[in-house]
């Protein structure tokens, strides 16, 4: 299982959302076939942090996480609670990974392109994960 | 032409594989004295050989830390230093300065390049001692150890993998 997707089942697992209801991977799907409150996570690249001498190394993976909804303080509010949770939620447990850390970055929001109706918000999340080789 | 030694490296001590090692750090002392002579010449006379190996391990559980600190493992069942009786398979580490009863065990640290043609670096009869925490952070627990050898042989060997047969 990707990371992405491992953590898009932590997220359901804490009742964020629900995976191909409302909440995807990649992209967010047409506006016909989901309601507007919705999440899609999108993998933003990353970097190694150190190597263990027997090969081994810490790597930091970023995962955006979008939120949109028609509510602009809404946006806002569910994402810097979302925030604080990954931030106070101690060992995350991931399957298949062994992770060091969570931390974040944002939230961000803006006006959504797609419909001047609605905002689109934006949070940054860093896990950092240890890969054994 | 030569070639550069090049990790990922394998740690052993004795038979059994160290856990992970965030770093290492290798020291070497060679004791020596200077002597000048009335006709203006100065001499180096060196002496005694000194090794160790202060390794920083990244994976710090009970398990990882028996393997490379024996003489503090307290084994299931067994009493602690403070009367408590251990109850888990994985057992404990319990550093007890200077203890009576503590064992003190010697093995080689047996490090390896890697690859089927790897060199290997042998410091004889390393004593193991706890050093403190490296990193303790948010994300991670490192502990240090040092591999002191005491050996009444070589202090350090080198050779190619495979390279050298057994003691008959």
């Amino acid at each position: 299982m990707n990371l992405v997707k491992a953590f898009v089942d932590y997220l359901q697992g804490q009742h964020v959302a629900t995976w191909e209801q409302d909440m995807f991977i990649s992209r967010a799907p047409s506006s016909n076939k989901v309601p507007n409150r919705i999440f899609w996570l999108k993998a933003a690249g990353g970097g190694q942090e150190g190597r263990s001498l027997n090969g081994g190394s810490r790597q930091q993976h970023v995962i955006e996480i979008y939120h949109r909804d028609t509510s602009s303080e809404g946006v806002y509010d569910t994402l810097q609670e979302l925030g604080d949770n990954l931030a106070c939620s101690g060992c995350v447990t991931l399957e298949g990974y062994d992770v060091l850390g969570v931390e974040t970055n944002g939230p961000w929001t803006d006006q959504d392109l797609d419909n001047e109706e609605r905002t689109v918000g934006l949070l940054q999340v860093l896990i950092t994960i240890r890969k054994e080789c | 032409m030569g070639q550069t030694i090049k990790g990922p490296f394998d740690f052993k001590y004795g038979a059994n594989t160290l856990a992970e090692i965030e770093e290492a750090g290798v020291n070497y002392d060679v004791d020596s004295d200077d002597v000048t002579t009335v006709q203006g010449h100065s001499r180096t006379f060196f002496g005694a050989h000194k090794v160790s190996v202060e390794a920083t391990f990244l994976e710090s559980d009970v398990p990882s830390l028996a393997v490379a600190l024996p003489q503090y493992y307290v084994a299931n069942g067994e009493v602690l230093s403070t009367g408590e009786t251990v109850t888990d398979a994985e057992g404990a580490i319990d550093i007890v300065p200077g203890g009576c009863n503590a064992a003190a065990t010697s093995e080689s640290l047996i490090i390896s390049s890697c690859g089927t043609g790897g060199q290997v670096a042998r410091i004889l009869e390393c004593t193991t001692e706890f050093m403190g925490f490296g990193t303790f952070d948010d994300k991670r627990r490192s502990v240090k150890v040092m591999f002191t050898g005491n050996s009444d042989n070589a202090t350090i060997q080198f050779f190619k993998k495979n390279a050298i047969s057994v003691v008959s």
